[in-house]
């Protein structure tokens, strides 16, 4: 008799493991179907030399990132001081820079310093939605042969770039 | 009279030409509106693309009237959305192992529930 009155508790303790499972997680992280495939090819032109393109197909052979941004993300500038830090791991980072006007890109580029290997000029969002970009900052990390390995949404920290990417380019290159 | 006639014949035909022009326009908007009411928005996420504001889905629904344009069926626009944005985009999920639970979750519960009635009340009619 005693026992049957424990039930009500026991459901209750199985329904708040589900919550507590539940808010730890984070809803506007969307699995990305392009893990472990192709990144999808593109030609853009540069964001200072209009008539430069770049394509990914230059990237072969290296493990490189690359970091969708905008001058009117604000978050972005929340993480731009960290790619500084993987300057001294000489880890190339393409950056697509995604629905922008030009100049206020470069501007951006010319106040906090330009981190990045090369710089393309995404202005209609077009390349990003074949990357399925949804909301600026992301990064996707791509291997040696083009496949993209990983993808980090919203800004980049310290603690992910530590305990997350660097680990993981690690790995790739090993 | 019989240019009357003529023109009356003329009349009708113009008719005729405005209204299928218009159904088929019907057709099509219609077409854009149901794929769209069945697409969430990956920004603001519970809104479908046909009612959201996001930059994005203003690209997105662009992209598919493009497409639609180009002569793609629905099924082909679903799939290139998918390939790029995941299953998450389309709010009817398919089946498959990582959405088992969601499928049968409530089938499962409804089993369980039912059993346990069923003993519940063999039970009580016992005692």
């Amino acid at each position: 008799m005693k026992i049957r009155l424990l039930w009500p508790l026991g459901l209750f303790l199985i329904l708040v493991v589900f919550l507590v499972i539940g808010l730890q997680r984070n809803p506007r992280e969307i699995p990305s179907p392009l893990l472990n495939k192709s990144a999808p090819a593109f030609q853009l032109s540069r964001l200072s030399e209009t008539n430069h393109f770049f394509t990914p197909k230059e990237m072969l052979g290296k493990v490189w990132l690359l970091n969708v941004w905008a001058s009117w993300c604000s978050t972005c500038r929340a993480e731009h001081a960290v790619w500084f830090q993987l300057s001294k791991y000489k880890i190339p980072i393409v950056g697509l820079n995604y629905k922008d006007e030009k100049e206020q890109a470069l501007f951006w580029l010319q106040e906090l310093g330009d981190p990045y290997f090369v710089s393309v000029w995404d202005g209609d969002g077009m390349v990003g939605m074949e990357y399925g970009v949804y909301g600026v900052p992301e990064t996707f990390v791509i291997d040696q042969s083009g496949i993209i390995r990983y993808k980090h949404i919203g800004p980049l920290t310290q603690a992910v770039l530590n305990n997350t990417i660097l680990p993981f380019i690690k790995k790739l290159k090993s | 009279m019989k240019i009357n006639i003529l023109r009356l014949v003329q009349l009708l035909m113009m008719w005729f030409v405005s209204f299928s022009a218009h159904s088929e326009n019907t057709v099509y908007e219609a077409r854009i509106q149901t794929l769209l009411e069945d697409l969430r928005c990956p920004v603001c996420q519970n809104e479908s693309l046909a009612s959201s504001h996001a930059p994005l889905a203003h690209d997105l629904r662009k992209t598919i009237q493009t497409q639609i344009e180009q002569g793609k069926n629905d099924q082909q626009i679903l799939d290139f959305l998918i390939a790029r944005y995941g299953d998450f985009i389309y709010y009817h999920p398919p089946f498959k192992s990582t959405t088992f639970l969601l499928w049968m979750g409530p089938f499962v519960l409804l089993i369980t529930g039912g059993v346990g009635l069923f003993f519940y009340l063999k039970r009580k009619g016992k005692m």
